[in-house]
């Protein structure tokens, strides 16, 4: 009555989703979810909030139904709420992120469509209408073999024993928590943790044993196990709109990319510097720029990025000129296998890498993060001899 | 976890044997089994969303699923787990589903190795070998969405970086606030504290550091978190099930809950008449319950039996079904043919214990396969409701007719109806009575411990078993006045005892409602009305009985005056330290321990190391009467007389637990439960078990009861007993409340009657005279001193 069946809330009023079989909500309400799981830019978002908005509207639902969230779940949607707008993601404002507050606000948004898609079936679809309907929904799969016959009568009578059952947990509930806490038990915490969970459990399911004796007797006395098949689903033209609606806008989220298009995945990157290495270890000295053997950069020598594919030649992709501090960088680089060389100037060879090419390089793409090679450094000496 | 309990429980190893068919469909009570234990994991998943423990109740839906697989066969649990997990999609999305799969893999598991009564390690080995894998296939089934859709993995690992980095920027603020704050120390020349908070800034730079670290783990390896998350979950669900589901099954086990296998009977050639027995006992659970009967059943005949509770009279009609003592009774065959068309029918005493349908239609359609008109059908038996109509919704009496339109409608041979006007009020009895006259057709069977006999061919009357008095066993079928030898004498003066127990109220209303009414879902545009304009005020040691219909509110009425309800109009002024409990209809639900004497404890809140039924007996204490315990209303009144003895909290909780265990020995002592204390709670009568109960909520210092249909399926012993039940609880200072649809129920010393009708109450005059004094606060102690139920 007011703990555990108050979930059961469908609220008693009338309106076309009302009327509508319970089916359509369900196939409706799954089909949307599968379009945002396939799409998730604002585009598609905003037409699935659109949609539920006007389901919410034509439901007659008042805005009191929408359940209060948790304090708990508040704190924790302000703190990511903080942590979205002090992240580094672009663009940003100042010191906010704009597009870290946007990746939060796509993905809380998701969540409140699907809870809240599940919310109006249950606000406006009665138990039984919904056990009818899941137990036509799974018939099909009787052809793999699946008993959907005993589970759609353990539905039926689970369905039918829900309300009940719901009510002995809270009479459970009010006995339990009524008693005074266990006066030998004081300062035992686990135990007293331990027989608080044991006698709710027990009492909850000698309950449930006793009705479960009364169910067996109630059908050996119908002859039966077996419920009666569910009765058809009366589906209006709405219903068939709505689900051909739906189908529609799950494909269409899965062929048409939305808008605007995520924030492309990063691609690889490849920097270093050209130094003079004056110390012949083939390694940039870790010095500061006043000291006597700081080795400098390395202004215009030309590095050359070339991707190597199996079964073909050598090709140069991209070239660079080193800056004035000897530094180079290739950026946006499609995934692949590459090489870096680099050419020395006239009188000069290069301590590393040997020859003045690297090894192979292997640059991946990943969805968050893509490989960015910031240390393929190259060292000039004068020739030898 | 407390190592101790895993040792506890491994000392006493408890196995299990599957009962049922070994292969094929589920039968009737598979069947059963597994739709309630579907049903109360829904409802355990759905209260973890509503009420605050709801983790507890989450963890207790493997439980529940644990005591299934122990007892039932794998496809009895597969099939409980489909059906709850189709019912939490549906109901609640994919965070239910996923809860619902939790329970019933690491449930299964559990239950196996409880089962075969393993160790912890071999039972979490089990939950490891099976139902981690198990779990993380069937999350990643459900999670497609995060598993194989790249687009909104993508959204969710780049939050997680954002999030990381975000905290990472935080902390570096704050770090680098108190760093500035150290400048302003160096600056004003506190060197120490500008290292101090340097040292502050750098440490939140370093754990701002380990965020994106972290996060970078995450994302790089988001694939083994869900096999990781679903391990540490696996170990804790495999460690509490061998904890508390062996905890459960030994308390179901010694609660006489054994399961049990029951399957339909064979459809053809059903010959149920005529049937007789010559000199024959009844048993059941092999013990006997009747004495020797000699009856013979002939076709047309009506034949009404009567008896008290616990006489066999259900067990007759079991034996007449052929559920029970098969091969005792000649009939021409045994193919009684029970539920099927042209056979025997049977209709029960309780009204929702028989119906299996989720609707009107499908209830009544339920094992028949013939074609009929659902409403001609309903019609016949003076019911007028929509097929569709969901049964949850309908009352007792509709629910009765319903159940007794199914039977008719098999056309069947032999009727047999057990009570089943016990649990409605008189109109609804009249009108199944009068349905039941008219079928002259059929053979009918029907008892009753009433005077109802109306339109029948033949009586007959059934005693109770002589010997089982004797002995005062107990009796599980019924509720029984114990023989009281120690019960003290109808002279002895009752006054003594009322100052002994004593609540904290000594002012003479413990509760006054004006004006107040309440709705379902008030404030909503679908309100509905249930009570209005209630004026109603109780006082000490009243007994206000408040009757109405079925569906007339009195339920919703007693919960409020029980302070479980909040009124939605007017005022409810309680006085201060007036505590108050409801006492239910089942009263089972409310007892939660094994034993009387530990129901007792617990109940009382005394710990279980005082001694209740010791030589101490209450009338000691009558020599040097307690302070007047008023705990509950001033918890330092101790600190007065004593300056130099601070009141500390465990000061005054002792003070107020020797209280409680004065008032429960003195408990046990009015409530003749001495006999009883080492007796299991199940194995006694559902009138034993409201006085435990009762002593209990007494002794922990309830002022004021409310009594939910204590009537209900009582015969007229029963019902002296209650009304002798009551009067211990009055004898012990306590109001009392009863709210029932009996109409014919009288007990002495009623201080007010009142009839609940339309939302309204009226007063009911009562008969006797003496009782003139309504607020009958003066009248009861002096009347008390005649016994009443001896």
């Amino acid at each position: 009555m007011t703990g555990s069946s108050s979930f059961f809330r469908t609220i008693p009023i009338d309106s076309p989703i009302h009327r509508m079989a319970a089916e359509t909500k369900v196939v409706a309400g799954v089909l949307i979810s599968i379009g945002l799981v396939f799409n998730t830019e604002w585009s598609n978002i905003g037409v699935a909030a659109l949609l539920l908005l006007i389901a919410f509207r034509a439901s007659k639902l008042p805005l009191s139904v929408l359940p209060r969230v948790p304090l708990l779940v508040q704190f924790a949607l302000f703190g990511g709420l903080l942590g979205s707008i002090f992240s580094n993601e672009e663009p940003r404002l100042g010191a906010f992120s704009l597009g870290g507050l946007s990746d939060y606000a796509r993905l809380i948004g998701i969540g409140f469509i699907m809870i809240l898609w599940v919310g109006i079936l249950s606000w406006t679809t009665g138990l039984t209408a919904v056990g009818f309907a899941i137990r036509r929904l799974i018939r099909p799969l009787r052809f793999l073999g699946i008993p959907v016959d005993e589970i759609g009568s353990v539905i039926a009578l689970a369905v039918r024993s829900l309300p009940l059952v719901a009510d002995e947990i809270d009479v459970v509930n009010e006995s339990v928590t009524s008693r005074p806490s266990p006066a030998d038990l004081a300062n035992k915490p686990f135990r007293e943790a331990f027989s608080f969970i044991r006698d709710t459990s027990t009492a909850v399911v000698i309950g449930s044993h006793r009705r479960a004796r009364d169910l067996s007797m109630a059908m050996v006395s119908r002859a039966s196990t077996t419920a009666p098949l569910p009765p058809r689903a009366d589906f209006s033209r709405l219903d068939i709109a709505v689900m051909i609606g739906a189908a529609a806008l799950a494909v269409t989220a899965f062929l048409v990319p939305g808008f605007p298009p995520n924030s492309e995945a990063p691609l690889p990157e490849v920097r270093g510097v050209v130094f003079e290495d004056l110390d012949l270890d083939g390694e940039r000295a870790d010095a500061d720029s006043d000291d006597d053997d700081f080795e400098a950069g390395v202004q215009g020598v030309t590095v050359r990025l070339v991707a190597r594919v199996a079964g073909t030649a050598d090709q140069v992709v991209d070239t660079f000129e080193t800056t004035e501090r000897g530094s180079y960088a290739f950026v946006a680089i499609e995934p692949g296998t590459y090489i870096v060389e680099f050419e020395a100037p006239d009188g000069r060879r290069f301590t590393s890498p040997s020859g003045g090419r690297t090894d192979e390089l292997l640059l991946e793409a990943d969805e968050i993060r893509a490989d960015e090679l910031d240390d393929v450094f190259a060292g000039l000496a004068p020739a030898a001899n | 976890m407390n190592l101790s309990l895993l040792k506890r429980t491994k000392r006493e190893p408890i196995r299990t044997e599957v009962v049922g068919p070994r292969s094929g469909p589920l039968d009737a009570s598979e069947t059963a089994d597994a739709a309630l234990t579907a049903a109360l994991v829904v409802a355990l998943l759905a209260a973890g969303r509503v009420l605050a423990a709801g983790s507890m109740f989450q963890v207790i839906a493997s439980f529940v699923v644990a005591v299934l697989a122990a007892r039932r066969r794998t496809r009895a649990v597969a099939i409980s787990a489909a059906a709850a997990a189709c019912i939490a999609l549906i109901l609640g999305g994919l965070g239910p589903v996923t809860q619902a799969a939790l329970a019933g893999v690491f449930g299964w598991c559990g239950g196996q190795a409880l089962r075969r009564g393993w160790g912890l390690f071999r039972s979490i080995g089990l939950t490891l070998l099976v139902g981690w894998p198990a779990m993380v296939i069937s999350v990643l089934f459900v999670f497609p969405a995060v598993a194989i859709n790249r687009k909104l993995r993508i959204l969710v690992l780049e939050n997680v970086e954002n999030q990381a980095d975000g905290g990472a920027n935080i902390l570096g603020g704050i770090g680098s606030l108190f760093a500035a704050l150290g400048d302003v120390f160096g600056a004003i020349g506190l060197g120490f504290l500008e290292t101090a908070l340097d040292w502050v800034d750098d440490a939140f730079g370093w754990v701002g550091g380990l965020l994106p670290d972290i996060a970078g783990f995450l994302i790089d390896n988001w694939l083994l978190l869900i096999p990781a998350v679903e391990l540490v979950y696996a170990i804790v669900y495999a460690v509490l099930i061998r904890a508390v589901g062996g905890a459960i099954l030994r308390r179901l086990e010694r609660s006489l809950m054994e399961p049990v296998a029951i399957d339909l009977q064979p459809a053809p050639d059903a010959d149920p008449l005529p049937v007789s027995m010559a000199n024959v006992v009844l048993e059941r659970h092999g013990t006997p319950v009747s004495e020797p009967l000699t009856l013979r059943v002939d076709e047309g005949e009506h034949l009404v039996i009567e008896g008290p509770n616990g006489a066999g009279k259900s067990t007759l009609l079991d034996a007449l079904a052929g559920l029970d003592n098969l091969g005792r009774l000649d009939r021409a065959s045994d193919r009684v043919g029970l539920g099927h068309v042209g056979g025997t029918a049977r209709v029960g005493q309780r009204p929702e214990a028989q119906v299996v349908g989720t609707t009107v239609e499908e209830d009544l359609r339920w094992g028949l396969d013939e074609d009929f008109d659902v409403r001609a059908t309903l019609a016949a038996i003076g019911l007028d409701l929509p097929p569709d109509r969901p049964t949850s919704e309908l009352s007792g009496g509709e629910l009765q007719r319903l159940a007794l339109a199914s039977a008719l409608r098999r056309r069947p041979r032999l009727l047999l109806a057990d009570e089943v006007t016990s649990m409605l009020d008189p109109l609804e009895q009249a009108r199944i009575i009068d349905r039941l006259a008219e079928l002259d057709d059929a053979t009918i069977v029907r008892t009753t411990h009433r005077n109802d006999a109306v339109a029948a061919d033949r009586r007959i009357t059934l005693r109770r078993r002589s010997s089982s008095t004797d002995t005062g066993t107990a009796d599980p079928t019924g509720a029984r006045v114990e023989p009281a030898p120690e019960e003290p004498a109808p002279e002895e003066p009752a006054e003594p005892e009322l100052r002994t127990i004593r609540t904290s109220v000594t002012e003479g209303r413990l509760l006054r409602l004006r004006d107040v009414g309440f709705a379902h879902a008030h404030g909503k545009p679908w309100e509905h009305e249930v009570l209005a304009g209630i004026n109603l005020s109780i006082h000490r040691y009243e007994l206000v009985v408040i009757e109405g219909r079925n569906g007339s509110g009195k339920t919703t009425l007693a919960r409020i005056v029980a302070g479980l309800d909040t009124a939605t109009a007017g005022d409810v002024e309680r006085t201060t330290g007036v505590k108050r409990a409801l006492a239910h209809q089942h009263v089972r639900l409310q007892l939660l321990r094994a034993t009387v004497r530990e129901e007792l404890y617990s109940l009382a809140g005394v710990r279980s190391d005082v001694v209740i039924d010791g030589s101490t007996a209450p009338h000691d204490q009558l020599a040097e009467p307690q302070p007047e315990p008023q705990p509950e209303a001033q918890p330092g009144a101790q600190a007065v007389d004593g300056a130099s003895a601070p009141v500390s909290g465990p000061v005054a909780d002792d003070s107020a637990h020797a209280n409680r265990a004065a008032n429960l020995a003195i408990s046990v002592e009015l409530f003749e439960l001495r006999r009883l204390l080492d007796r299991r709670i199940d194995e006694l009568s559902g009138g034993e078990q409201r006085r435990v109960l009762l002593a209990g909520l007494v002794a922990r210092g309830v002022s004021l009861l409310v009594l939910d249909e204590p009537l209900a399926g009582l015969d007229a012993e029963g019902r002296a007993d209650l009304a002798r039940t009551l009067d211990q609880v009055r004898l012990a200072g306590t109001s009392v409340v009863v709210v029932s649809h009996d109409v014919d129920w009288a007990p002495r010393h009623v201080s007010r009657h009142l009839r609940l009708d339309d939302g309204k109450l009226h007063e009911v005059p009562l008969p006797a005279p003496g009782h003139d004094s309504f607020s009958g606060s003066q009248d009861f102690p002096r009347g008390s001193a005649e016994r009443p139920g001896t």
